[in-house]
């Protein structure tokens, strides 16, 4: 009895588990993100939702909105008659460049990681691109007149002024390739400045995937026998395979949300220079779901064949 | 004349690695050279004259070396004025950006909690939408800033309450600032991801020798995974400050009447720009604008040069991979 109201009198003390108190503390660390997503992300996405589907006056004192139902989309989907064919028309030019870009960011990034002299100053100039493929450099490059020049006769000096690529084509149409093919790895050949430049950051995330291999398994199967060629496919491959996924999703991002996409540039001037509030957001938000679509079907696909270790 | 069974298989190691030296170092100066180049000529026209650039015998090296177009670009841009804000906004955000991104990056990596995928597909979508889908709502925000809520038509907040009237950010480095600190400014998924992937890779037993020892949780982020994670902040930072530096997006938007260089540079877009300020010949703009270019490049440039170490280095795991 005595014992029970001692009980009563001194109830135990909450203490918090170790994992309890890990959790308080990964949401403080997280917690500048979580304010960032709710005001500066979530926020901002729905208010985007409700402009699409208003007409938006700004005045002196604030800005009014107008509820307007479907219009927007209504116009885009029905009446313009080139938003939907741009969006498709930029999709298929963009696609066979981010295959391209990936696979040859692979590869690449699988030469860097081998050790040979001079390898600090090939990794220099590779990433150079993220200085130079990006915000309003690209802007200006692709609209002067001498710049155009350069990339131009650099294209022509790459490809061998012509001769080189049509001593190519013939080589495989000889092989038996379809002229389709045959074409398409040429117009990649041609696109080389292009997917060099969006090839940079996949390198980079390629290189880390790379490095994060532990050693012990190499040297086991190198002890069992295993050749160079082999251990390539079937460990550095499916090892680097979840890095190959991150990859297409940022290759695709990246290409379809630069400044100098045909699309991007359109939203913004209607936003910003026609002052079409409503309709730059129904845009966006047309363009957006686009882009999701196309990365939940890579996503999908790519996902069944990467390998995770754990 | 027998070759011995040993003497072909070297002949034959030694062939394989030759030939794949020869590809990678073909391979490699080929794409250096597609790299290189358009920036190399660039530099080259730069010191050309009008003359020069229609001279046929003139093809990279100029015949009369000039300054001049370095002169005609830093006074047709005003870049005297714009300089220090140039420098100082993107140096500001991306310092903001790193210590934030590392902040938030290691909560990821190296705790548990409830929601985090939740979380971590917020990141990826920060990364995914285009900023033109936010920078209308951010520009609002921004222009009628408050600490409060706004969604449309509905709209409080407490300096409305105390003051009666809300604050204009635009044209000041808070909106930065604020994206910065909360992470979802230009590209800051892409650092948080960068980050986390890094942390990650950490072994578990430098947390538990460190709680062993008597550190507390902000005491072992302090001292034991932050020195090991400069490499990685300076990568941050240094993509951080390139991509503000050359971001005209945002600048477009928050800064309307402030002049840095990236929206000095949006005035060249256009050749009639050129026109009204006295300068009609076609290969004058040319090179007038690819001067302008260099200014935007060289301190990039100079500033990669000065990280390269830390930035092709942190690509590698530090040593504490077993």
């Amino acid at each position: 009895m005595a014992e029970a109201v001692a009980a009563k009198a001194k109830p135990k003390k909450k203490v918090k588990s170790w994992e309890q108190k890990k959790k308080t503390i990964g949401y403080v660390f997280t917690l500048p993100f979580i304010i960032g997503a709710f005001f500066f992300l979530l926020l901002p996405v729905i208010t985007s939702l409700i402009y699409s589907f208003s007409n938006l006056n700004v005045s002196q004192s604030g800005y009014i909105l107008e509820n307007v139902g479907f219009e927007h989309y209504n116009y885009l989907f029905r009446v313009d008659p080139y938003f939907i064919r741009n969006i498709g028309a930029m999709l298929l030019d963009t696609m066979p460049n981010v295959i391209v870009a990936l696979i040859f960011s692979f590869f690449i990034a699988s030469l860097l990681n081998q050790k040979f002299h001079g390898r600090a100053l090939v990794r220099g100039i590779f990433f150079m691109p993220v200085i130079l493929s990006s915000g309003i450099y690209t802007q200006l490059q692709s609209g002067d007149v001498l710049s155009n020049q350069i990339s131009s006769s650099a294209q022509a000096a790459a490809s061998g002024a012509g001769s080189v690529t049509a001593a190519f084509s013939t080589t495989l149409a000889s092989m038996g390739l379809s002229g389709g093919i045959a074409e398409f790895l040429l117009n990649s050949v041609n696109r080389i400045s292009v997917i060099v430049s969006m090839s940079a950051i996949p390198i980079i995330i390629f290189l880390a995937g790379f490095q994060s291999i532990s050693p012990s398994i190499f040297e086991a199967s190198y002890i069992e026998g295993a050749t160079k060629w082999e251990v390539f496919w079937k460990i550095s491959f499916p090892m680097v395979s979840p890095q190959i996924l991150v990859s297409l999703v940022y290759i695709i991002i990246d290409s379809f949300t630069t400044s100098t996409n045909s699309m991007i540039q359109s939203i913004h001037t209607v936003t910003f220079n026609q002052m079409q509030y409503g309709r730059g957001a129904a845009m966006a938000w047309i363009y957006m779901l686009a882009i999701f679509i196309i990365i939940g079907i890579c996503f999908f696909i790519v996902n069944r064949l990467v390998f995770y270790y754990d | 004349m027998e070759i011995s069974y040993k003497t072909r298989k070297r002949i034959a190691k030694y062939t394989v690695s030759t030939g794949n030296w020869l590809l990678r170092t073909i391979l490699f100066i080929g794409i250096s050279f597609v790299i290189l180049y358009p920036v190399v000529s660039k530099i080259l026209i730069s010191f050309m004259t009008v003359e020069d650039v229609y001279d046929a015998s003139v093809q990279y090296i100029p015949k009369h070396w000039t300054f001049r177009n370095y002169i005609n670009a830093w006074d047709f841009l005003d870049m005297n004025g714009l300089l220090l804000n140039s420098f100082l906004y993107p140096l500001i955000t991306s310092f903001v950006q790193m210590c934030s991104a590392t902040l938030v990056a290691y909560g990821f990596a190296r705790y548990n909690f409830r929601g985090k995928n939740l979380l971590f597909v917020l990141v990826v979508v920060a990364m995914v939408i285009p900023p033109d889908l936010t920078l209308l709502p951010l520009y609002m925000g921004f222009r009628y800033f408050d600490i409060g809520i706004s969604v449309g038509a509905f709209r409080f907040g407490l300096l409305q309450l105390i003051t009666g009237k809300s604050l204009n950010l635009l044209n000041t480095v808070m909106p930065y600032v604020l994206l910065g600190i909360t992470c979802t400014g230009l590209k800051n998924g892409l650092y948080i991801f960068l980050m986390r992937q890094y942390f990650r890779g950490l072994p578990k037993e430098l947390e538990e020798a460190s709680y062993v020892d008597g550190a507390s949780t902000p005491k072992a982020f302090l001292k034991v995974f932050l020195p090991s994670a400069t490499q990685i902040m300076m990568t941050v930072f240094l993509f951080s400050c390139v991509w503000q530096w050359l971001d005209d997006l945002y600048a477009s938007v928050f800064l309307q009447n402030v002049d840095i260089l990236a929206t000095a540079l949006t005035r060249l877009l256009q050749n009639a720009n050129f026109v009204s300020a006295g300068i009609s010949k076609l290969t004058e703009i040319s090179l007038l604008r690819n001067c302008a270019m260099l200014f935007l490049i060289i301190p990039m440039l100079v500033l990669y040069l000065i990280c390269q170490k830390y930035f092709t280095e942190s690509v590698e795991r530090s040593g504490l991979v077993g």
